[in-house]
């Protein structure tokens, strides 16, 4: 029997950089799933560039809660998908993200993107549902980024999954 | 364990004591360890449902297995008409035995709302735009257990540059029967997917 849910690649900072990649993906899951565990060195909100696109092909709606209210929010014509509008990653305590790609691979549709992020330090958490309309095309490599090119903190660990249907 | 490559049989794989013909256990943890053999999984593909170029006004998952603790059903749906709301029912249950819960983000403002006594778990709606998909993730807890009733809970969004939600959504079924089947009432159009996962427990 071979393996549902499969790690694919994990990388965990051993400097502080403002990009992370994942490139060549494989192309035999169904699914992806980005675990992420980190900081960054001032805040700043964490999104995707997908297949090196810099375009104005990403769109996302939040909902998020701040310990007080909820609210939500989104951004349009963006050249990257951040994932939370306010939840980010500081110099604090570690926050974590979850990222769902279905059906990556498929060349006949835009992609969606489910997401949870939460910021233990600013004391956030949101979801988030994002869009890449690019030209449908399969998905073979994600850029985690910043929103303001600061750098992940030292120690963050990223781990890409691969799920695979029958 | 079964072997990746249809080994298990013939020992082909272990060239150092191939005379044999027998495997053992220093073998076996060689091959697992060297990717060549893998390990039955924890979290497994039951089947996958794709919808064709007619679409499709439902999708039922039938017969499905009572040997995990857990199901996930994860889908990639577009309307193949308007906007509307899908639902769910179980074993082909159509009284008034569900209940939900929800909380959504529009882009604007969240909300949250319920239904009591309703005939389906009913979740926020699915539009038609071309090419772009909503997905949303179900997970399904002890679904075989017969003295609880059953709880789910559901992530789901579709965004459409200018529009769309993100909604977290709980639901109810009020029944300490095994689920065996799963109605998903979702208007689809082609290339929409639904494939559902047992998780061991």
């Amino acid at each position: 029997m071979t393996a549902t849910y499969e790690s694919i690649s994990t990388q965990t900072l051993d400097t502080a950089v403002a990009d992370v990649f994942f490139t060549s993906i494989p192309q035999t899951y169904t699914d992806l799933v980005l675990v992420m565990v980190g900081g960054c060195t001032i805040n700043a909100g964490i999104g995707y560039r997908f297949n090196s696109d810099n375009t104005t092909n990403y769109s996302v709606t939040f909902l998020e809660g701040n310990g007080s209210a909820a609210s939500s929010n989104r951004y349009t014509n963006q050249t990257f998908m951040r994932i939370g509008f306010n939840p980010t990653w500081s110099s604090g305590l570690f926050g974590t993200a979850i990222s769902h790609i279905q059906d990556y691979t498929n060349t006949t549709t835009y992609k969606t993107v489910l997401s949870r992020i939460n910021d233990m330090t600013n004391g956030a958490l949101g979801a988030s549902a994002g869009l890449w309309r690019k030209t449908p095309e399969a998905l073979s490599s994600i850029n985690i980024m910043t929103s303001n090119g600061t750098s992940f903190l030292i120690g963050s660990t990223f781990t890409l999954y691969g799920i695979k249907a029958k | 364990m079964r072997s990746n490559g249809g080994l298990i049989g013939a020992k082909k794989i272990p060239n150092t004591s191939a005379a044999s013909g027998l495997w053992s256990t220093q073998d076996v943890q060689r091959e697992v360890g060297a990717g060549n053999w893998i390990t039955a999984a924890d979290f497994e593909s039951i089947t996958t449902i794709t919808v064709g170029v007619s679409g499709s006004a439902s999708e039922t998952f039938s017969s499905i297995p009572q040997t995990y603790k857990h199901l996930q059903l994860r889908w990639m749906s577009r309307s193949s008409g308007g906007a509307y709301n899908p639902i769910f029912r179980f074993n082909e249950d159509t009284g008034n035995n569900y209940s939900w819960h929800y909380i959504d983000g529009n882009g604007t403002s969240a909300t949250s709302g319920g239904g009591g006594t309703q005939n389906s778990i009913l979740i926020a709606g699915i539009g038609g735009t071309a090419s772009t998909f909503a997905v949303g993730i179900m997970d399904i807890l002890d679904y075989t257990n017969t003295n609880k009733f059953k709880t789910v809970r559901i992530l789901q969004g579709a965004d459409y540059n200018g529009s769309g939600a993100v909604d977290l959504w709980s639901g109810s079924w009020q029944s300490s029967t095994a689920i065996t089947s799963i109605y998903c009432g979702f208007s689809s159009a082609q290339y929409s997917k639904y494939a559902l996962y047992g998780i061991k427990g």
